[in-house]
């Protein structure tokens, strides 16, 4: 019953979509308006049958209705309520009927929020967005049908992947992705449809930028919140491997990120328009290229829970857009003329082309890591990796580019620069990120361990300093350049309203906030930035490691911190058993934080895997955090062995997020004033635009 | 479930201990070494993890040969061929440099070149070459610019 619904309701969905792109491909292309409504219609039909099809599975999975495939796969009565939900995207069927139901929620709201403007293009958008939607709702219905009905059911499933169940972060992980990447298919279509139509106006810029924000945000978070969940679960201490599936979440952000800077030059100076295009497009061809990375199984990674032999039909697909993208490109690509040209490097749309050059080539850099062991395997017959040490040999000089100019391109005024102006206002934020150094080096001397026992001596030190360590300092420093610059950037219009208009601080803060509100919002986003940047590099340079086995009563010291054993427990839950080594964790100061039972560091024993699957203790404090493993136990003995780290700033990571909404949502929340209003706003001489 | 309480009660007397128990750290500067060395190998069983940073019993074997090795005084090549002879170029994190691995290296840099030198050119382009050139980079205005000027300042409002 559930498996011919659920069914159904997708080859409803696929022909809904099929009609779609026909309809509004054509008639868009023939500027026969009339149909649009028939467009709407059918995107309406779409997302409907998509989402219904989802609330049948959903359905099915609660009911443990084990006739359906899907559910006989990863259900199990045992598992707890909310994981049997979340099941829905824990393996690649259910994932891409989930992927389907975000689809048609994309559709439906950009066609319902434009269903009576932009007339002139959204045939076209649509009909783009639909022939990618049909493509997905054949692959439901085709090579990844969760509905097949099973004529034996079973009594029970294997319930979830053990890895999935392990952490709440699991629920929202995988739908933050799924939502970045789906959303991109709707910048796709509204650049392709500019493209297809031959003009792009500026009234078409605001869906294209706006559009583009909101997958950027859901994928910035989900990226986020995947190093978190590999942080506090996969117990070796790390958050960012550069995996394969990592970088495929990772290279779409990254164009995505680029095309926001362009598209300021786009809407000021009338420039870069093809470039923006391609960004924009390029942006969505790297999501599927992502997805096919994580479904098709060329790739072993953490991810791989997902394989199956969809490849074939992905690398058609993959195939498809890219020879339409290149096409469009180069027939349509001339009708977008530039309508000024970029007169200085030291400009700030000279700095803009520097930050999308340097955003291209670290995205050219991860693509070519993570698919070089295909080609020489291919090529040579040879088996390399290309791992870890390549991707931070490439990647952090060049991030370390992004962030000095992160602080530069907001000082630097459109059009010329004026080099008296610019050192005056570069003296203070650069000399305050100097005066950072010392302190930070004082640290990294506190936290540093001598080698060989010798003895804690400062020529011992700076010769033990490596590349990474300058790196970490040289970070500390420009990110403090960039605070200043961006503190002020953002402050700057608000005091000369306090002098100007005498109003109290936060009113005057929150008027000239709001009345440049993509300039305000885009400054809060790069102090989250500087936030994830700078912990990255505290907690990668300055961490602390211990390793050792302890009876029951024993204590480590692991920095500044000690970890005291007091003993093994046990415990069951429904869906798992697990073993507990209670540990405390004890401060320089003396204070005791006990973590015993379920918080202590543990062995999870699954009914589905053979082999424990460990979660480490996170003691988490707003400046570092005590992170210990427990890597083998003996019952006997009353023995574990641990892993221990102290890793400073790595909380900052995460606790970005809250900025990179803020500031997107002060982005994206629609200006009333006319633009006009805005640019009367800005002081001189402050070197700030409308963007 | 029963299966999986013998199993539990089994291992809680027994333990947890599949990997052999590893070797014990050398002196601080070698055992450095071994980390550092670590960090560059793969581990063989696990999802592009080295070995100094994955909890997997095969790679805390690996990890303790390279012990071994360090400790019987070889050197960092010595050690890195030992694993390449084993396990094939695949073990090495960081690829070489030599052969097609170059373009690894070289590809991101030339990018990045070539990128900056368009922007440069560009920027030094004769602004007259322009469709539209900036107001006072132009020659003598033309009935036409003035117009264009007008539409311009129309469209600002």
């Amino acid at each position: 019953m559930n498996s011919t619904l659920g069914y159904g309701l997708v080859l409803l969905g696929l022909a809904c979509a099929a009609f779609a792109a026909v309809v509004g491909l054509v008639t868009g292309m023939t500027r026969r308006e009339g149909a649009l409504v028939w467009v709407q219609r059918a995107v309406y039909g779409f997302a409907a049958s998509m989402l219904l099809s989802n609330l049948v599975m959903v359905k099915a999975l609660l009911e443990h209705d084990f006739s359906v495939k899907y559910v006989a796969q990863v259900g199990s009565k045992a598992t707890p309520t909310i994981f049997t939900i979340v099941s829905l995207w824990s393996a690649l069927e259910g994932s891409i009927l989930f992927w389907g139901a975000i689809m048609g929620v994309y559709l439906f709201a950009f066609a319902w929020t434009y269903r009576r403007e932009h007339g002139r293009y959204m045939q076209l958008a649509l009909g783009v967005m639909a022939a990618i939607a049909v493509f997905f709702a054949f692959l439901i219905a085709g090579p990844a049908n969760p509905w097949t009905a099973l004529s034996n059911p079973p009594l029970d499933g294997p319930g979830p992947n053990p890895l999935l169940q392990n952490h709440p972060l699991m629920i929202i992980h995988p739908p933050m992705l799924y939502l970045g990447y789906v959303g991109m298919t709707v910048p796709f279509g509204i650049a392709a449809g500019a493209l297809l139509r031959g003009e792009l106006g500026d009234a078409w810029l605001v869906p294209l930028r706006k559009w583009t924000l909101v997958p950027w945000l859901f994928l910035s978070v989900g990226i986020i919140l995947g190093s978190w969940w590999a942080y506090a679960v996969l117990g070796w201490g790390g958050y960012w491997a550069w995996d394969p599936v990592e970088n495929a979440s990772f290279m779409p952000w990254l164009t995505a990120t680029a095309f926001m800077h362009s598209t300021m030059v786009l809407e000021r100076k009338k420039s870069l328009k093809l470039w923006t295009i391609a960004l924009a497009l390029g942006s969505f061809v790297l999501t599927i290229i992502g997805t096919f990375m994580t479904r098709s199984g060329v790739f072993n990674s953490v991810h791989s829970f997902t394989q199956s032999d969809i490849g074939p039909t992905f690398l058609v697909f993959i195939a498809i857009i890219l020879v339409f993208s290149v096409l469009v490109l180069t027939v349509r690509g001339h009708l977008l003329v530039a309508e000024s040209h970029l007169e200085t490097v030291v400009s700030r749309e000279g700095s803009i082309l520097v930050n999308n050059l340097v955003f291209v080539a670290l995205t050219f850099t991860v693509l070519l890591g993570t698919l070089f062991p295909l080609v020489t395997e291919a090529l040579q017959q040879k088996k390399i990796s290309v791992g870890e040490p390549y991707f931070n040999a490439m990647a952090l000089p060049l991030g370390l580019l992004m962030l000095f100019l992160m602080g530069v391109g907001p000082m630097l005024p459109w059009g010329k620069a004026d080099p008296k102006v610019l050192t005056q206002q570069a003296l203070i934020p650069g000399l305050l990120g100097l005066v950072t150094l010392p302190p930070v080096l004082a640290w990294r001397y506190a936290v540093w361990a001598p080698l060989g026992g010798g003895e804690k001596t400062l020529p011992a030190f700076f010769a033990a300093l490596r590349s990474g360590d300058w790196m970490a300092l040289a970070t500390f420093g420009v990110g403090t350049f960039v605070t200043v610059v961006t503190l002020r950037e953002m402050f700057l219009p608000a005091q000369q309203r306090m002098a100007e208009q005498k109003e109290t601080l936060l009113t005057a803060l929150v008027v000239s906030a709001s009345r440049a509100r993509r300039r305000f919002g885009g400054y809060v986003v790069h102090l989250g930035i500087v936030a994830i940047v700078v912990a990255v590099a505290a907690s990668s340079a300055y961490r602390v490691a211990a390793e050792k086995t302890l009876k029951a009563g024993e204590a480590m010291q692991v920095g500044e911190y000690q970890v005291r054993f007091d003993g093994l427990a046990q415990g069951k839950e429904p869906h798992r058993e697990w073993v507990a080594a209670n540990v405390t964790v004890i401060s320089p100061t003396g204070a005791q934080w006990q973590h015993h039972a379920v918080e202590a560091p543990r062995m999870n024993y699954y009914e589905r895997s053979n082999d424990p699957i460990g979660s480490p203790l996170v003691h988490e404090m707003f400046f570092r955090d005590v992170y210990v493993s427990l890597r083998t136990y003996d019952g006997k003995t009353q023995s574990a062995t641990f892993n221990a780290w102290v890793f400073p700033l790595v909380g900052w990571i995460w606790y970005s997020i809250p900025l990179l909404v803020l500031g997107t949502l002060i982005a994206l929340w629609p200006q009333r004033k006319p633009v006009a209003q805005v640019k009367a706003e800005v002081p001189q001489g402050a070197a700030t635009g409308t963007t | 479930m029963t299966a999986l309480a013998v199993a539990l009660s089994l291992v809680l007397s027994q333990g947890y201990a599949p990997q052999r128990q590893g070797l014990d750290p050398l002196e601080a500067e070698k055992e450095a070494r071994v980390m550092r060395l670590g960090k560059q190998l793969r581990c063989a069983v696990c999802q592009g993890v080295s070995i100094a940073d994955s909890p997997a019993s095969m790679a805390r074997a690996q990890l303790d040969k390279v012990r071994e090795l360090v400790a019987e005084g070889k050197s960092d090549e010595q050690i890195n061929a030992y694993f390449i002879e084993r396990y094939g170029e695949w073990v090495l994190l960081e690829p070489t440099k030599g052969g097609l691995n170059a373009v690894l290296w070289v590809g991101p840099l030339a990018l990045l070149g070539v990128g900056l030198l368009v922007i440069v050119l560009q920027s030094r382009r004769r602004p007259a070459a322009l469709v539209t050139a900036p107001a006072e980079a132009a020659p003598a205005p033309s009935p036409d610019d003035a117009l264009l000027a007008q539409v311009r300042a129309d469209l600002e409002k």
